[in-house]
């Protein structure tokens, strides 16, 4: 192996070749390799992170479908109409048809949603298009250059055959020719002919009615970012040119068309534009239907936990709005899960293959299991004559089988419950629940139900809820349930799914069928009246017959209505409670669930700058040595780094420091611990060689950390760059 | 259970108490305050006394010991701090202030004073040590004698202006606290009770440390004018008055090594090098989980402090010896993007370079873009990749675009405080970092090399030990290039350069352009100021040269080179 340690004062690139060939590297080959059989896990990993990645971009495909049908159905339309005035009316057409497609705030994904457009355009419309980006235009020649080179390329892709009169192309393609829109127009308009000669006689009919002229579509990414005045300028010369080139505009607009229309673009540009708006989903409402389409269901056995999933969420909401960054998030998840978790093997979709992958494994495979947090709470938990046939391998096995199938059976109910909830308690005021079905799952996953602060407040609401309302949420709450298909094998539970939504249904309609005024039952008696007549001793007394008098009305006053609606509580709120129990007191939940929030936070969302500074104040939190512990209390034991006592010295200092006293300072430090022993060397201000040149190294090294720089204010003085005064 | 007596507290005063309170505890302070309402916490208290004894990483766990133990409503601000903590770290549980040092107004000669105070408590430590050892027996002439010892000390280290009485009052004054706390310590000696020794050295530090939050508010955020006035209380000193002002690189390298020799008998700094090795040892294991997660097509961002070269060249040579790397040194000044790419396409697609960086990229887009997995891949190794020749943003996208390619890979690493800005959303989406953090303390030998320090010799502003030799030869490649009038203009100007270093105290007055003039007609080396403009303006061109206007409107000529390595140039100028 040559050295690699790569130095040189003239160069700072070394290329090093691989010493084997056409080498691949394969990550299957650097998959952990302990644990239970890591190839499978690897595998596993691989089939369930291509599986979520295909639902998801299925689902981004519908979610576009809409938007572009409609816009390349305008594109076609503004073609048309175009054609239609040229040639009937005879007017002349200075408008250009724009689609000003309203993306929102989120830079990073919308590269691919505009070629994604440019492709789907090509294939439906026309071949000329171009995509603009702000960087290649800064002005109109940079402009124009960028537009007819991707025009020209698409008419290299048309006819291979090269016999059409190439001169003009061939001047057209050199970079340095300075291109004008009437020579692009010219060249359209041979392109065009030599196409319509290349197609047979009898399609040649069919194209006349059709479309003359395929219209040149010009997309604008990111509207903001051009100059105005470029952009105008543009706009009016494509105007100029209307009535013969069929130009459509797409812009591609991040805040609004009205932003856009008075701060960017002045009337005089706006006038030749006949604008139509088009809105992409924003990311947040795509966020939020992945998370219910694909994460929030049984669908896929990988699962995040309550934390994770928080803070994955936070990222994308405070961050930075990007679908895309979320999916490699959840891609390190998915591959974290699997490389770490051993127990992941049994991370399957369906029951049996769960349990057919514990059935192969072998002895100590299985003792990985036993190693996991909440199995090992659970059999702690064990009675003590069920702890020892643990230790039987068969009964071992049975026993986690019977584990996954209890979260498996859970899981089947866990999301049709936990949407039902959330239907029902959507609508309440202040959202006692969240506003989102995340935030549900979230605060679902590491409390109780029961102890949920806001589940207790979203049921004290619902006691005082008018009939109305109650029915109408009752129904919204039925139809989740009724979604869910599931296999009746399990006993007939009052709380099971069928059952319960015949309950449901049942309440309903009783709901429905008590009339306003078969209200009170009129069984007033007039003991207490004569009660009343009672003369009383003293006042205390009177005080509390009145209370219980109260009491007795409240407890009577209960209507029809009223009592329903209790009944209707209570049986939800048991349904509810039974359904969305606390995921954590599941044993072997791990299995399934990524639960490593700080995992995430180290590698994904990372914080540099604390790192650093809280390697050099507190040098005990990376280097376990006792006497770096007191380095924390304003304390610089002499036996720290350099670079820490350095630093901390500069922390005393305002925004200048004088390296002589610093390097003083340093040497008392330094040297503190040495003294002691040669007790009457004082007074020796002279500071030898090994001290001075540990200075200068530290300083240096601070100086490249950017905590310092050189200054001229002072001699021999250094600027302080972080906390200082200024 | 003994009684609580109960104390009628007004309303507004109860926040305050408790706000001590967890402030205290925060601290670890463990002084017994007065109020009553303390007494009533004394349980959780003593729960926060053994905290401060272990390692700080288990201070959550502490924190929930101590939840469990609180029933008061006064404490729920404390859980609610910890919740947050817990949210968004585990495992760095300290406040902000411990790790960042905000801003503070500082006082003078508050450097010396803090580590003088720190040097103590670090011996009186020791002593506590010894002192155990022995027999209690000469304890108190010993400690008389050394605090008088240290006395003298600070007086002699603090030659303060104007006003050395109030100082050496004050630090009396300390010192007295400092008797008194001794006095404690052996007290509790008698005991043999060690944590309590540490606890009371931790109060009387407290004690001595700077006024309240309030007042520090108001030193802090003064008006604009007494900040400005407090700029330049620095002390006058000057590294001359050192033996040896500007030490010479080799000096400095010889004295390191000595040093690493003798510390190899110190068994204090001994255990904190093992701690050291145990930490890379710890990072090395990580190797199969990058080359991992480098398949899949994640890029690995090493940060923390200490050097990575070491750590990314170990793991180079473990992992990728099959594969093709390009190591780029990012700290080395001259870098440009341009050479990066020029390498890549040079060596493994073997075309004829371009001279456009970004028509660079478009072909290595099409090389590493292809699906197929039968495409070899590249390894780029980049030491810092926030080095000052990487740090501009268009260096930066063209290296995410190349981050972005699926046969691409980087190993990077991350060491200016401020590096994470240089990446914008867009440029951070493309790299799909995966951050880890490897702090080691290894010292940055290499990295530093390039930099320039105002305590070495032959190392002006920019360049380092390196940077020095690189200016010599480039100034006399230049020179070769020139006519000899030209080389005798340079001559004048570095003449005058080194004239005024001569006596450093005066300010330094820079050559102005008519006298320039005139002395160059008197040599005959020009004829007109348009020849000479013409002979400036090579020397701009190859930074040689600074122009700046005067007050008076004219301009100035400087030479922004090192002295040691103008004269060098002199000398070997006038051998050729």
């Amino acid at each position: 192996m040559e050295d690699i340690a790569a130095s040189s004062i003239s160069k700072g690139c070394f290329f090093i070749p691989g010493n084997a060939k056409s080498s691949t590297i394969q990550a299957s080959d650097h998959f952990d390799d302990c644990g239970v059989k890591p190839q499978l896990r690897w595998k596993m990993a691989q089939k369930i992170w291509n599986e979520i990645e295909d639902s998801i971009s299925n689902l981004h495909i519908e979610i576009q479908e809409k938007l572009f049908n409609d816009l390349v159905q305008y594109i076609k339309l503004a073609q048309e109409k175009q054609y239609e005035k040229n040639y009937l009316s005879s007017g002349k057409r200075t408008e250009i048809p724009t689609a000003a497609l309203i993306t929102g705030v989120n830079m990073t994904d919308h590269v691919t949603l505009f070629s994604q457009l440019c492709t789907k355009i090509k294939e439906d419309v026309s071949s000329y298009v171009a995509i603009l980006e702000a960087k290649n235009c800064s002005n109109m020649k940079s402009l124009m250059r960028a537009l007819g080179d991707q025009l020209l390329n698409v008419c290299e892709d048309n006819k291979k055959d090269g016999t059409a009169n190439n001169d003009l192309l061939v001047y057209m393609k050199k970079k340095s020719t300075p291109l004008t829109i009437s020579m692009l127009e010219k060249w359209y308009f041979k392109s065009i002919a030599t196409k319509f000669l290349q197609t047979s006689p009898s399609k040649k009919r069919k194209l006349i009615n059709e479309i003359p002229n395929p219209p040149i579509i010009v997309i604008c990414q990111q509207l903001e970012a051009f100059s105005s005045k470029v952009l105008q300028e543009f706009i009016l010369m494509c105007s100029f040119h209307a009535q013969r080139l069929p130009i459509v505009f797409v812009f591609g607009i991040a805040t609004s068309w009205s932003d856009v229309s008075q701060r960017l673009l002045p009337h005089s540009a706006i006038v030749h534009l006949s604008v139509e708006r088009f809105h992409a989903p924003s990311a947040s409402s795509h966020l939020a239907l992945i998370i219910d389409r694909i994460l929030l269901t049984s669908q896929h056995p990988f699962k995040l936990s309550g934390k994770c999933f928080q803070l994955i969420l936070d990222v994308f909401l405070c961050h930075d709005f990007s679908i895309a960054n979320f999916l490699h998030t959840l891609k390190f998840c998915v591959m974290e899960h699997f490389y770490e978790q051993s127990a992941s093997i049994a991370c399957c979709a369906s029951l049996q293959e769960s349990i057919d992958m514990i059935c192969n494994l072998k002895k100590n495979e299985l003792k990985e299991f036993k190693k996991i947090e909440s199995m090992k709470r659970h059999l702690a938990s064990l009675k003590a004559d069920k702890q020892k046939c643990i230790k039987d391998g068969t009964k071992f096995k049975a026993l986690v089988a019977k584990l996954l199938e209890d979260l498996h059976q859970f899981h089947n109910c866990y999301f049709s419950a936990l949407r039902s909830l959330h239907a029902f308690t959507a609508t309440l005021p202040h959202y006692p629940m969240g506003k989102q079905i995340r935030e549900l799952y979230c605060s679902c996953f590491c409390t109780e139900l029961t102890k949920h602060d806001g589940f207790q407040q979203a049921f004290t609401i619902l006691k005082v809820s008018s009939r109305d309302q109650l029915i109408e949420r009752l129904e919204s709450c039925l139809k989740p349930l009724q979604l869910s298909e599931l296999s009746s094998d399990s006993s007939q539970d009052e709380l099971h799914f069928s059952t319960a939504c015949s309950r449901i249904k049942y309440l309903i309609n009783s709901l429905k069928s008590i009339g306003e005024n078969d209200e009170v039952e009129m069984n007033e008696n007039t003991e207490d009246r004569e009660e009343q007549l009672e003369t009383v001793k003293y006042a205390y007394q009177l005080q509390e017959r009145l209370r219980a008098k109260a009491e007795k009305k409240r407890v009577k006053k209960m209507t029809k209505y009223e009592k329903l609606r209790e009944e209707a509580l209570t049986f939800l709120r048991k349904f509810y409670e039974y359904h969305l129990r606390k995921v954590k007191s599941f044993p072997l939940y791990e299995v399934f669930y990524f639960d490593s929030s700080a995992t995430i936070r180290r590698h994904i969302v990372a914080a540099p700058r604390l790192s650093i500074q809280t390697a050099l104040s507190d040098p005990y939190q990376y280097l376990q040595v006792a006497s770096l512990e007191t380095a924390a209390y304003g304390v610089i034991p002499s036996n720290a780094p350099d670079i820490c006592v350095a630093y901390k010295l500069h922390n005393e200092s305002g925004n200048i420091i004088n390296l002589y006293d610093w390097l003083m300072a340093f040497q008392t430090v330094v040297t503190s611990q040495r003294e002691d022993k040669e007790n009457e060397h004082e007074e020796s201000d002279d500071v030898d060689d090994i001290t001075q040149a540990r200075f200068i190294k530290a300083v240096s090294e601070l100086q490249f950390l950017g905590f310092i720089k050189p200054t001229k204010k002072k001699t021999d003085h250094v600027q302080r760059l972080t906390w200082s005064h200024t | 259970m003994a009684t609580v007596p109960i104390v009628y507290v007004a309303n507004e005063d109860v926040g305050t108490l408790i706000k001590g309170i967890v402030a205290k505890k925060k601290r670890g302070n463990v002084r017994k305050s007065a109020n009553q309402l303390a007494k009533a916490f004394a349980e959780t208290k003593e729960d926060a006394y053994s905290l401060t004894s272990k390692p700080p990483k288990k201070k959550n766990e502490q924190n929930t010991g101590t939840k469990r133990s609180v029933q008061d409503e006064s404490d729920k601000e404390l859980l609610s701090v910890v919740g947050a903590v817990e949210l968004f770290d585990e495992n760095v549980s300290q406040c902000g202030t411990q790790v960042y040092s905000f801003k503070t107004p500082k006082r003078n000669a508050q450097m010396t004073k803090f580590a003088e105070e720190s040097a103590m408590k670090v011996r009186m430590k020791q002593r506590e040590k010894e002192t155990e050892e022995e027999c209690q027996s000469s304890q108190a002439d010993n400690t008389n004698r050394k605090t008088r010892l240290s006395e003298k000390r600070i007086k002699a280290k603090h030659h303060l202006r104007g006003n050395v009485h109030s100082i050496s009052t004050e630090s009396e004054s300390s010192d007295e606290k400092f008797s008194s706390s001794d006095e404690e310590i052996y007290a509790e000696q008698a005991s043999n009770n060690e944590t309590k020794c540490n606890k009371t050295s931790l109060r009387s530090s407290n004690r001595l440390q700077l006024p309240t939050g309030r007042e520090l508010y108001f030193d802090a955020h003064d008006g604009e004018k007494e900040s400005h006035s407090r700029q330049c209380k620095t002390s006058d000193r000057t590294l001359q008055k050192l033996k040896n002002p500007r030490m010479a690189p080799e000096e400095l390298s010889r004295a390191l090594l000595k040093h690493r020799d003798k510390s190899q008998k110190v068994e204090s700094i001994q255990a904190i090098e093992s701690a050291q090795k145990k930490l890379s040892e710890t990072y090395r294991q990580c190797y199969k989980k990058w080359m991992f997660y480098l398949c899949n097509n994640f890029n690995i961002l090493l940060h923390g402090l200490g050097s990575k070269k070491d750590l990314i060249h170990a793991f180079c040579s473990d992992k990728l010896a099959a594969q093709n790397k390009l190591v780029v040194n990012g700290f080395f000044p001259a870098l440009s993007i341009k050479s990066i790419l020029t390498h890549i396409c040079d060596e493994i697609i073997k075309v004829p370079h371009t001279q456009n960086p970004e028509d660079q990229l478009e072909i290595l887009q099409q090389y590493f873009g292809k699906e197929s997995s039968s495409q070899e891949s590249l390894f780029l190794v980049i030491h810092n990749i926030d080095g000052i020749s990487l740090r501009n943003s268009r260096t930066q996208s063209i290296l995410s675009h190349l981050a972005e390619l699926p046969h691409v890979h980087i190993i990077a690493s991350i060491d200016h405080i401020n590096a994470a800005l240089i990446w914008d959303q867009a440029k951070l989406s493309r790299f799909h970092w995966l951050w880890y953090d490897v702090t080691n303390y290894a010292s940055y030998d290499e990295e530093t090399s390039y930099e320039g320090s105002l305590l070495l010799t032959g190392a002006g502003p920019g360049m380092g030990s390196h940077g020095a030799a690189l200016a010599l030869s480039g100034l006399v490649h230049v020179a070769r290039s020139l006519t000899s009038n030209a080389r005798g203009v340079f001559r004048i100007l570095t003449e005058h350069e080194l004239e005024d270093n001569d006596d450093a105290d005066t300010v330094k007055e820079d050559f102005s352009f008519t006298d320039l003039y005139q002395k160059c007609r008197e040599l005959f080396l020009v004829n007109s100021e348009l020849t000479l403009r013409a002979h400036l303006t090579e020397f701009l061109d190859h930074k040689l040269i600074q122009i700046r206007k005067g007050p008076d409107g004219g301009e100035y000529l400087s030479v922004p080179l090192d002295h040691s390595t103008l004269r060098d140039y002199l000398e070997q100028h006038e051998t050729h």
